[in-house]
């Protein structure tokens, strides 16, 4: 797989950015809840994971919640989005028997 | 303008202590935040509520000024003047995704100011925030792929709406949310469709159906109809003795399908036979030779 190096971003950038202690993208990395790449011999995160992380901080250091909880908010938050398509797909389903 | 009970929406009576302001605000964001409550236009509306008033109470110097004042706030002018920059930082300051900055109360501006002046002092953001928008269109619109202009924060933004888009999907518009600073990607814009259904024609996906009313000669004997499709009329032959609720499916013409450029479903009609009414008498007796011959 060829990596464009544009599309990564240091993780030293990110926590200067935002002013977060490396712990933090490092755990987030060992709760598997982003992906670490290694560009250059540097440790990266794909720009698309930015929007997540910013998701995460707020979650983390808005309202307290640990990373455990973390994990716990995201895979429910993606079953909320399944279901929210389904209801979606079913509703529109559901209009062809309506008089 | 109302005045606005900043302790009742925290849930707080007047003397709560710092360590309760901070409990309740957070217990309260925990269960309202957008991020837990993705397009939730009420619970964004309460998130924004509790926010305004952790600002207010959070902050020593506000919650002073709210106290004194608090119905009679209109009389706070003088206290404008007095007004110092909270210079509280704290390690993480930053996006606020989700929920826009701009939305505090009249009531909220008016007594504390604008942006400047409240406790918190925002920093930049990696990338702007999403913005969410809704899209109402009548099903004959997305019949065909069209171009269309929204105003969204008083700029104009030229989008391409596919045929065959479903009711209630959301397209991205890539970098038209907010603006992202320090060069960070701007947010994008999401926009769900919405779309009125007026027509006879009931939608799944890319097919349609219609039901028809078939007359109880045209069933019994054959013969020719021709039907509504979407656009332009269909001629069909009708087989004798059809029976009701008999299903026929014309293969390509139904709606297009989402992004599959010439590509239609099918439209299912269904034959609905209409007894006849008012017989005569001439009538009466020849349906009553008939049921003797059956």
């Amino acid at each position: 797989m060829i990596m464009k190096t544009e599309n990564f971003i240091s993780i030293q950038q990110i926590c200067t950015h935002y002013k977060i202690p490396k712990s933090f993208i490092s755990a987030l990395h060992d709760y598997e809840l982003i992906e670490i790449f290694l560009v250059q011999n540097t440790a990266c995160i794909d720009v698309t994971q930015i929007k997540n992380i910013e998701k995460m901080m707020r979650l983390h250091y808005e309202l307290d919640i640990n990373f455990e909880g973390m994990d716990a908010i995201f895979n429910l938050l993606k079953k909320v989005e399944s279901l929210n398509n389904d209801i979606v797909e079913l509703y529109n389903k559901l209009e062809r028997f309506d008089s | 303008m109302a005045f606005v009970d900043y302790y009742k929406i925290l849930g707080l009576s007047k003397t709560a202590s710092e360590n309760d302001i901070k409990k309740a605000y957070r217990k309260l964001a925990r269960k309202y935040h957008p991020d837990l409550n993705p397009n939730d236009k009420n619970a964004e509306k309460k998130f924004k509520e509790i926010n305004e008033a952790n600002e207010v109470l959070s902050n020593p110097e506000n919650r002073k000024k709210y106290d004194q004042y608090g119905e009679h706030w209109q009389h706070a002018e003088e206290y404008e003047k007095a007004k110092q920059q909270n210079q509280y930082q704290q390690s993480y300051q930053g996006a606020t995704g989700g929920y826009s900055e701009e939305d505090f109360s009249d009531f909220f501006e008016n007594m504390f100011g604008g942006q400047s002046s409240r406790g918190r002092s925002r920093q930049v953001k990696f990338r702007g925030q999403d913005f969410n928008a809704e899209l109402q269109l009548n099903l004959k619109d997305v019949y065909t792929t069209h171009k269309r202009t929204l105003t969204v924060n008083n700029k104009n933004i030229r989008i391409t709406i596919p045929a065959g888009i479903e009711n209630g999907q959301i397209i991205k518009i890539k970098g038209h949310g907010g603006k992202g600073v320090n060069g960070g990607p701007n947010g994008d814009l999401l926009i769900q469709f919405s779309i009125v259904n007026h027509s006879k024609f009931k939608r799944d996906k890319e097919n349609l159906y219609l039901t028809v009313d078939l007359d109880l000669y045209k069933a019994l004997l054959g013969g020719d109809i021709t039907v509504d499709a979407f656009y332009g009329k269909v001629k069909l032959k009708i087989k004798p003795e059809t029976q009701n609720g008999t299903k026929v499916k014309l293969k390509g013409k139904g709606f297009p399908k989402y992004k599959k450029e010439g590509q239609f479903g099918d439209l299912y009609v269904t034959y609905k036979i209409k007894l006849p009414t008012k017989l005569s008498n001439k009538e009466k007796e020849l349906f009553s030779e008939l049921d003797k011959l059956r």
